[in-house]
């Protein structure tokens, strides 16, 4: 098979199994080969440039027409800016409510405010099949929100095979299961062992310390924060001003 | 087998058939079909990207990229059937392009937040190909000259390297009267793009 063949079979996905060798030796040694088949996948690599542009788009105008095709955005003003009026009214209720309960609610309050399920950010569910592993089966339950569920098989997960980011998640999961002192065990000991996740550990150790609404603790940890880290620092130094 | 499960096996067989009459009009590149694939699946892809805390805006932006890698791979064949539903395609790259927007949020999310963790490939996904890379200088050069070809070479080279045509495809497609007449067509459109950058 000449060279031409070789390239153009290549192009249309057509090579089979020796040719994909001859093709791969030619790639070798044979230098001008080389050029051309560089010269060809550069030129294929400038049009799929342009034609996935060219998609790109056409979606945006999609979009846009979809976003023309929702006429609700008039309607949408008027209920929000009812929206806003219920919750001023909401928020000078809670003012008052707070001002009789003291500052516990505060407290409460300052929890929903900042705390956020940190989303599962190491592991691609998506892979498929072959690899069922305790690991997947504990991010598929995590990820919608069966935290009892993960927590079973996060703990099931031997020693040898543990990553390390896994502690994080397990204290992630005691967290929103509602138990507070596995979760904080979790995050102290990935602030001790991890290379990463430190920082959060520390934001929702200042997170469960608001829970039981002892500010000391929280403090501590938002200061370790501040001092230490990037993560959600502007959040912690606001928070931080608001516990003062 | 029980009814149950036999209705079962009907459902699956009558939808894989639909999501293969997709497939096809998909690979026609019409903008009709385009626009419903890309209705079909965007409120479910937002809800599924809503999670990690991104802006809508940067959502739409993804999904959109998502859906271009996805097009671009049906286009070359490297998706030659629907093994999972479409969706399940613009999930597994949208969470990598999700991950990536996260990382170029870095500063705003975390300092130390490591990406590398989440290199484990999805098999579904590492059958794919996701060039997102800039262009290089001498591949600008192409896609500038590229659009000086006239109309005819232009169609010929995009069914070839953007499509994936076989030669006898194109033949059909095109209607040349014979593989040899598109092989010299062919040449001849690549030596004039050859000659024209060697002048720039």
């Amino acid at each position: 098979m000449d060279k031409e063949a070789l390239l153009t079979n290549y192009f249309s996905n057509q090579l089979t199994q020796e040719e994909r060798k001859m093709f791969d030796e030619l790639l070798d040694s044979d230098a001008e080969f080389k050029a051309r088949f560089d010269f060809e996948q550069n030129l294929q690599r400038a049009i799929k440039a342009e034609e996935n542009q060219n998609v790109k788009a056409k979606l945006i105008s999609f979009e846009k027409e979809i976003a023309r095709e929702i006429p609700k955005s008039s309607l949408k003003k008027s209920y929000r800016s009812l929206a806003i009026a219920a919750s001023i009214t909401l928020l000078m209720g809670l003012a008052w409510i707070g001002y009789i309960d003291g500052t516990s609610n505060k407290y409460e309050e300052l929890y929903a405010q900042n705390f956020q399920e940190y989303p599962n950010t190491v592991y691609a569910i998506t892979r498929s099949g072959s690899e069922e592993s305790l690991e997947r089966n504990a991010f598929v339950a995590y990820e919608s929100g069966d935290y009892d569920a993960a927590i079973e098989k996060f703990e099931q997960i031997p020693s040898e095979v543990k990553q390390p980011y896994i502690d994080f998640f397990l204290g992630q999961s005691y967290l929103n299961a509602g138990k507070n002192d596995q979760a904080k065990a979790y995050f102290r000991e990935t602030i001790v062992k991890a290379d990463n996740f430190v920082a959060e550990s520390h934001w929702y150790l200042a997170m469960i310390a608001l829970k039981e609404k002892d500010i000391t603790e929280a403090e501590s940890e938002l200061k370790k924060l501040i001092n230490g880290y990037d993560y959600n620092k502007e959040k912690a130094v606001a928070l931080l001003k608001e516990l003062d | 087998m029980n009814a149950v499960n036999l209705l079962h096996l009907q459902t699956i067989k009558v939808h894989k058939k639909q999501l293969d009459i997709t497939l096809e009009e998909l690979r026609k590149g019409s903008d009709s079909v385009l626009r419903r694939v890309y209705e079909e699946n965007r409120d479910k892809f937002l809800n599924f990207a809503r999670r990690y805390h991104l802006s809508e805006e940067e959502n739409i932006d993804i999904y959109q990229d998502a859906y271009v890698i996805f097009y671009d791979n049906v286009m070359s064949g490297k998706v030659e059937s629907f093994t999972s539903s479409i969706s399940t395609y613009l999930f597994g790259i949208g969470k990598y392009l999700i991950f990536d927007q996260m990382k170029k949020n870095k500063r705003k999310i975390s300092s130390e937040f490591d990406l590398a963790l989440v290199g484990e490939e999805d098999e579904l996904v590492s059958t794919l190909e996701m060039e997102e890379n800039s262009l290089t200088t001498e591949q600008k050069l192409l896609q500038k000259y590229f659009s000086t070809l006239g109309k005819q070479c232009q169609e010929l080279l995009t069914l070839f390297y953007y499509r994936g045509f076989t030669i006898q495809e194109i033949m059909d497609h095109a209607t040349y009267n014979s593989e040899n007449v598109v092989k010299s067509a062919k040449s001849r459109c690549m030596k004039t793009l050859r000659e024209r950058i060697a002048a720039n």
